[in-house]
């Protein structure tokens, strides 16, 4: 099919099965609320569309590149609920490369369903960007690990089945050396759950806590003390992902709309020209990022990966774009962005009563939360380590 | 659309076969018509025109391969300004006269950019007259490179009817001040008072020159690409060599840091240019000029941070004269000049937006 058709599709897909209320409440830019996250699950489920980027053999739609680019960039533009995508993205992925049969029995169709949510316990207290000197412990007892140790920075753990872990299963060697990769219940004796209020006033994040937490072997995920390997496949899925050209689509979009119809002494601040060059640059910086994230698609295709560090260009760029586009729209609202609009107060639609504009709910919030992007997945500044490696050698 | 991220295999033997000649046949100081007569041979001339207008029928991905090449090597050749901008503007107005350009023995340039345009096409103030039945034309153009070595010059003027026309000058007839650019090539400005001049067609130019201004914005920006992947080779050498504090100097984390974000911008300017060559053969006027304005904005940009950090991480030696890194950021710094700055075209390309994305 071509690619303009498809994308018809998808919108007349959308246009038919999407709630407003559910587009309205995501496109305000809160943390996603899991009873939206289901629902919409559940209906791309339907059209065998739930895990846009696996391949057919595991369920999923045999989408191109360039379709599940479509699809991601109709989705958010709609304000679709996002797919949770520590199961979609990161583990879904890892257990059908690495995981044995029972496994993939087991776990993939409940992933496509929405069944399980899942969480991602790689960082610790002690162990941020230098993930590899993480210390929770697994320690075989039969036919069992018992788990112990923190995890931390866990997004959407709250309100999570399951979760996929890095563990220290050996001393020995080089720190990557002894690092397990396990999955676990998170209602499994001795895991408890803390939430984390990030500084948007909102909650996705939390810490886990394992005491005693006893894992079947046979949630390992391929062999004891070769759980690096798996992470490192799974953190550059998450580099590429993190490019977020859907989402830099959308914030632009947003703030141009916003930029129409807030006015500055008397008149739409689109129409300042200092505005309108900072609104280009983003926008030129944006065909700029999408193109490499092409190029590195094509580059991907053509079984060129590897040659260039592209997916920490892509992680440090996309970040820093959301970054900078938020801080833009922010500033456009001016004292209309002065209100805390609390992701609690709105996530079930505006209060009576609201201040300032309703286009201003959100804004703020989403660009707080997004500080978070330069942080995670490896610092910002660990992927320029990561390119100079590449340029100069260790 | 599809993009074309990666080269043909033809497309790497035109890289390797374009690297071989700048590195070894193409010397700064060697003859001019000489080596113009080289890259004719070589097919270099003909090989962005199509087939009927006696091209080998490639595109502008062809000639950014060979204008990459060039930038990288500092060739001072006007070879996107002949091969690409001039033919583009023929192509469209005077298709017949495009095959003596693809064999060498023509070497028309567009003489369109005028002081005081900063990147908006349509701001011509050289004025065409008809005395006696002949055209004269009165006005001031500039950054004409390769002005010394033209044979013709094909001069934009706004016509007693408001539109803008295309005419053509001889060079032996061209009041042209010639003067050496900042990045040490031949270039010149003309000075036209009532100078006599043929019209090269009867209609509104200015479509065709917006046209061939595009494709010079963004084959030009491979150019720069060129320069700035020598100056990330040239820097990334000196890390790895020069000592301090007893260290290599490419161990310093702030450096290492510096490096990696010079090739970030480069990378970043050259998915662009990528990205605009596809957009070169859209049918959209629109899509193309926002393609063009925003690849060259952001080579030019990449082209500033590069170009002044690869003298900064070089500290002394980059200051020097004897030295090459120097010689890229003046390349740079002077294809950041032309057909408008990164301001200028930031500024053109937010007025694009603005009409393609209101309400």
């Amino acid at each position: 099919m071509n690619d303009e058709l498809f994308r018809a599709e998808l919108r007349r897909f959308i246009a038919q099965e999407l709630p407003p209320e559910i587009a309205e409440r995501t496109l305000l830019g809160y943390h996603p609320h899991k009873p939206d996250v289901l629902y919409w699950t559940g209906k791309l489920n339907e059209r065998g569309w739930s895990v846009p980027n696996w391949p057919v053999e595991h369920g999923g739609p045999g989408w191109t590149i360039t379709q599940r680019h479509i699809f991601d960039e109709e989705s958010f533009l709609a304000g679709c609920p996002a797919l949770a995508p520590q199961g979609v993205y990161l583990v879904g992925p890892t257990i059908y490369t690495y995981g044995n049969q029972a496994q993939k029995d087991y776990f993939l169709p409940k992933i496509r369903t929405g069944e399980h949510f899942w969480g991602q316990g790689f960082s610790e207290p002690n162990s941020g960007s230098d993930l590899a000197s993480l210390q929770c412990r697994a320690v075989r007892d039969g036919q069992d690990y018992v788990v112990d140790g923190q995890k931390i920075w866990t997004s959407e753990a709250h309100y999570s089945d399951w979760i996929f872990l890095l563990v220290r299963t050996s001393s020995q060697g080089k720190p990557q050396a002894g690092i397990s990769f396990l999955l676990a219940d998170l209602s499994s004796p001795g895991i408890v759950v803390r939430s984390i209020v990030s500084i948007d006033g909102g909650h996705i994040l939390n810490e886990v806590f394992f005491e005693d937490v006893r894992v079947p072997v046979a949630q390992l995920i391929g062999e004891e003390n070769m759980g690096w390997t798996y992470a490192k496949q799974l953190l550059a899925e998450e580099r590429t992902f993190s490019a977020e050209v859907p989402r830099c689509k959308g914030l632009l979009a947003r703030t141009r709309r916003i930029a129409q119809q807030i006015t500055a002494r008397g008149r739409p601040l689109i129409d300042d020209p200092h505005f309108a060059r900072r609104l280009a640059q983003l926008e030129i910086e944006l065909l700029a990022h999408e193109a490499t994230l092409w190029r590195a698609v094509a580059e991907e295709e053509a079984g060129l990966d590897g040659a260039a560090p592209t997916a920490s260009i892509l992680k440090i760029r996309g970040t820093e774009l959301i970054q900078h586009i938020g801080a833009l729209m922010v500033e456009a609202l001016g004292d209309h962005a002065l209100p805390a609009y609390l992701e609690r107060d709105y996530l079930l639609g505006a209060p009576d009563n609201a201040p300032g504009t309703p286009l201003a709910p959100g804004v703020a919030a989403d660009y707080l939360y997004r500080r978070s992007g330069s942080i995670y997945g490896g610092t910002n500044e660990v992927q320029r380590n990561i390119i100079a490696g590449q340029l100069l050698g260790r | 659309m599809t993009m074309r991220f990666l080269p043909s295999e033809e497309q790497v033997m035109l890289r390797d076969s374009a690297r071989r000649w700048v590195e070894q046949a193409y010397a700064v100081g060697g003859d001019p018509a000489a080596q113009w007569a080289e890259i004719a041979e070589l097919g270099w001339l003909m090989i962005a025109l199509p087939e009927s207008a006696g091209g080998l029928g490639g595109d502008a991905y062809d000639a950014a391969i060979i204008a990459e090449e060039m930038g990288r090597g500092l060739v001072r050749l006007p070879f996107v300004e002949v091969a690409v901008t001039a033919a583009q503007v023929l192509l469209a107005l005077a298709p017949d006269r495009v095959a003596a350009i693809a064999s060498g023995a023509a070497m028309p340039l567009l003489a369109h950019d005028e002081p005081g345009a900063r990147g908006d096409i349509g701001f011509v103030e050289t004025r065409a007259e008809k005395a006696d039945d002949a055209w004269q034309l009165t006005g001031h153009k500039t950054g004409v490179i390769g002005g010394t070595l033209a044979d013709t010059f094909l001069v934009s003027a706004r016509t007693p009817d408001g539109a803008i026309g295309l005419f053509e000058i001889a060079a032996t007839e061209a009041p042209l001040l010639a003067f050496t650019a900042i990045d040490d090539r031949l270039a010149g400005e003309l000075r036209l008072d009532e100078t006599p001049a043929k019209r090269i067609s009867s209609g509104d130019a200015l479509p065709a020159i917006t046209a061939a201004i595009d494709h010079a914005l963004i084959v030009e920006s491979a150019d720069a690409i060129g320069a700035m992947q020598a100056v990330l080779d040239l820097t990334r050498g000196y890390l790895l060599t020069r000592k301090q504090y007893g260290a290599r100097i490419g161990d310093f984390q702030a450096l290492r840091h510096r490096l990696a974000d010079m090739f970030i911008e480069l990378e970043q300017a050259r998915s662009l240019v990528l990205r605009g060559l596809t957009a070169l053969a859209s049918n959209d006027p629109d899509e193309r000029r926002r393609l063009a304005l925003a690849t060259r904005a952001r080579a030019a940009q990449a082209g500033h941070f590069v170009g002044t950090q690869g003298i900064q991480l070089h500290g002394g030696i980059g200051m020097t004269e004897e030295y090459p890194v120097g010689h890229y950021y003046k390349r740079l710094l002077a294809f950041s000049l032309r057909h408008g700055t990164e301001a200028a075209l930031v500024e053109r390309f937010a007025e694009l937006s603005a009409k393609t994305q209101s309400g």
